[in-house]
């Protein structure tokens, strides 16, 4: 189901009456409820595919209380074993399989051996395998190094697990976090609640007012970008990548903000995703404020117990690079996801070196009122000039077409979709308001508040596309 | 929760006002205009005694108020531009529902207008009618691809993307510009010669639509006449899969008339492109009708 679509703006409700008006009274129905809600959710694309969570659930349940009770660390470390290769065998077998045998067979071909026959599956990527197995690895990851007891409450658990607000692309919340507010009786809080539709409106708006309009010229762009190029300018190149990291950031911000702010009125608070990331000054700062919930995850379960920064220079490059590229192959099944890592990890490498990667912790709001200094506003250009060619990467169908378009952009006028700068303009400007936390004079009386809700609603009426089109990080 | 219930229901009530005030203005002048693409609403008191239905080969072909004069009767082109018999069997429906019987219809079989064409739905042709199923068509219209359920309850959103025609349809500025649901087009022949190459069959599938006009008109009283409407020559070899239908026609005894057998129509100057006559292969085709008219009385006695 999808947040954008009249189904979900039936459901909502519906579940929403149901937990606080019918369940509310006892908790396990009410975590049942979440279940059932949540799998209700998740069927809507494909019931076939709850198979899979159920079983990565109970893996990680049993698997949770078996490395807890377990007196022997080896015991301990087999449990974990089980679940590691549980969910990651799910993971490679649905999203890395293909990828694997076709990167083998050229491999092969590569060195002369032509003849290699293997074949390839028809594999449907399960929507949001990607986050719920790494969600249900951290359980597992964080009773291991007993950050956390298990819980025995299984409905709980599975509410956890699938908690649908989140389930299809994040947050990639922590046990830490989301399983005690599962388990703990929640309270209704009208300010929570009221900040949650905000932030549903809000992600709404930012992905069909803002992404799914570019994506319209994003997908033109990209898959005519040869006619562009030779029969206008390079300059339409440039605006197709910006369109792009614009794309992305509303697609995915917005579904973030939606699952936030859905969680919210559940009386459940989950981390945040985002944090202004196109305002960063580097790299480093760029990947503290983007997709938060993963570049965490990564830290603490694969960079930290690599060694992290505290193992001499060379291993805690070697650790960025790992971290960088896991991070870019966890996107999809693709070189060219590997790349983007790649590019990431070359330009986070430089700032660590140089130990400038924790240079940029605070934020512009706490230095400036209006307007940043000049220094701040070139770092940030070249920040955002930079994860924005990188995007390109992404983007593209392969590597070699990335490279086509990357060497073909020009600084020249945009031939097509010049109107597509202004919904780039709004949402930048929107954005810094925002952070500038600018915006207390629109908030301070409800008339304009309410006006300003109205003209949301109004666009997500009547700008953008017709169809409910589904979100990017559906794919991961 | 008392308090954000009622605040959530204030703000619902506010803005309902704002969307129900856009769209009673919206109504309002739906009711008052027509334009050429959505006039399922004015279908009400024109009591034709023939009826042509079909796509725009039907309403650019056929002159009604020259067959009128010829045959001394009334007819009435009820057509919808690039749309396919189904949709078109709604539309009789809804006619029958607001006029006089007709005597004869004449129905429109070439392998374009005897098809489904999923991916054809042009919502333009349907904004005044699709928000809460006003005129009882959106039945036939689910089927297409792009057609948005939400369209059917969510005031405005089937302007999403189209604000132009938002702004058109609350001014009102939209003129009918058809006689009789005629039009003939003064265009100049605006296709690539090569266009005419194209496989032009008749699929088995959609051929059983036929026997529901058959159906329907029998219960009705009304006499079925089939015909395949004039197109450049080049293209009418290429019909494929002809003798299906024939032999379907033959087997419920329904009468055909084949245009492209009464002329070669192959002066380029009397279409547009390859399947539409211009104002000049309109005039032809009226030559023909008074020339023919004896032997065209017949399927209309």
């Amino acid at each position: 189901m999808l947040f954008n679509s009249l189904e979900f703006l039936l459901f909502l409700p519906t579940v929403f009456i149901l937990y606080w008006f019918v369940t509310n009274r006892n908790l396990k129905l009410q975590n049942l409820l979440i279940l059932v809600a949540s799998y209700v959710f998740y069927g809507w694309w494909d019931w076939r595919f709850l198979s899979l969570i159920a079983f990565s659930t109970a893996v990680d349940y049993f698997a949770g209380l078996r490395i807890y009770n377990a007196d022997k660390k080896s015991t301990r470390r087999l449990w974990l074993w089980i679940s590691m290769i549980c969910n990651l065998g799910l993971l490679g077998f649905f999203k890395y399989y293909n990828f694997f045998v076709q990167s083998w067979i050229e491999a092969f071909a590569s060195i002369g051996y032509e003849n290699m026959h293997a074949s390839t599956l028809k594999i449907i990527l399960p929507v949001g395998i990607s986050f719920y197995t790494f969600q249900t690895m951290s359980y597992s990851l964080d009773i291991y190094k007993k950050n956390l007891e298990p819980t025995k409450d299984f409905i709980g658990f599975a509410a956890f697990v699938s908690f649908f607000p989140q389930l299809v692309a994040g947050p990639i919340e922590r046990a830490t976090n989301l399983l005690p507010q599962i388990l703990n009786k929640r309270k209704f809080d009208y300010k929570r609640a009221v900040q949650g539709m905000r932030l549903i409106l809000w992600g709404l708006f930012k992905k069909v007012v803002i992404a799914d309009t570019l994506a319209v010229a994003v997908n033109d762009i990209f898959a005519n970008y040869t006619t562009y190029y030779t029969d206008y300018s390079g300059g339409t190149l440039i605006l197709g990548a910006l369109c792009f990291a614009f794309q992305i950031y509303g697609d995915f911000s917005g579904y973030s903000d939606i699952a936030i702010g859905t969680s919210k009125l559940f009386g459940i608070e989950l981390m945040t995703n985002f944090k202004f990331p196109y305002f960063s000054r580097d790299i480093a700062e760029f990947w503290r404020r983007w997709h938060i919930s993963l570049s965490t995850w990564f830290r603490d379960y694969v960079y930290i117990p690599l060694g992290g920064s505290r193992v001499g220079k060379f291993k805690a490059f070697r650790n960025i690079f790992i971290v960088f590229i896991v991070s870019g192959f966890w996107h999809g099944a693709n070189w060219t996801f590997i790349i983007w890592g790649g590019i990431h990890a070359m330009m986070y490498i430089p700032i660590f070196f140089f130990g400038n990667h924790r240079s940029n912790v605070d934020n512009l709001n706490d230095k400036y009122k209006y307007i940043p200094g000049i220094k701040d506003l070139l770092k940030i250009g070249i920040t955002f000039i930079l994860v924005t060619l990188a995007w390109v990467f992404f983007r593209a169908e392969n590597v070699s077409k990335a490279i086509d378009y990357l060497t073909h952009m020009e600084l020249a006028m945009p031939s097509a979709h010049r109107g597509m700068i202004l919904y780039i303009l709004l949402i930048m400007v929107i954005d810094y308001i925002m952070y500038m936390r600018l915006d207390g004079l629109f908030v301070k009386y409800r008339a304009i508040r309410w006006l300003l809700y109205i003209c949301c609603i109004f666009s997500l009426l009547l700008i953008g596309t017709s169809e409910a089109s589904s979100f990017i990080y559906f794919q991961f | 929760m008392r308090r954000f219930l009622l605040f959530i229901s204030l703000f619902t009530m506010v803005l309902l006002i704002f969307v129900g005030s856009i769209e009673a203005v919206l109504h309002a002048n739906y009711n008052k205009r027509t334009s050429d693409f959505e006039d399922w609403h004015t279908l009400d008191g024109i009591n034709a005694d023939v009826l042509f239905v079909g796509n725009s080969r039907t309403w650019v072909h056929y002159d009604p108020q020259h067959w009128g004069t010829t045959f001394n009767k009334k007819f009435y082109c009820l057509a919808q531009d690039g749309y396919t018999i189904n949709i078109l069997y709604a539309k009789l429906e809804k006619y029958l529902e607001d006029n006089k019987k007709p005597d004869v219809i004449f129905l429109q079989v070439d392998p374009l207008f005897v098809d489904n064409r999923p991916g054809f739905y042009s919502k333009e042709s349907f904004l005044k009618y699709i928000f809460l199923d006003k005129e009882g068509i959106n039945h036939a219209l689910r089927y297409m691809q792009g057609y948005v359920v939400a369209d059917e309850y969510i005031p405005l959103l089937r302007y999403k993307g189209n604000l132009d025609k938002l702004v058109e349809h609350l001014k009102g500025i939209e003129k009918y510009t058809r006689t009789d649901g005629f039009l003939a087009k003064d265009q100049e022949w605006d296709v690539p010669d090569e266009d005419s190459l194209y496989k032009w069959n008749y699929k088995s599938e959609y051929l059983n639509e036929i026997t529901r006009f058959k159906d329907l008109c029998d219960r009705e009283g009304i006499k079925l006449v089939t015909h395949y409407p004039p197109v450049f020559y080049k293209l009418y070899p290429r019909t494929g899969n002809e003798d299906t239908l024939l032999s379907l026609l033959r087997s419920h005894n329904i009468p055909y008339i084949d245009w492209n057998q009464m002329d070669t129509w192959d002066i380029q100057p009397m279409f547009f492109n390859n399947t539409h006559l211009n104002v000049n292969g309109v005039a032809h085709l009226n030559e023909i009708v008074t020339e023919k008219k004896d032997s065209l009385s017949v399927y209309l006695n």
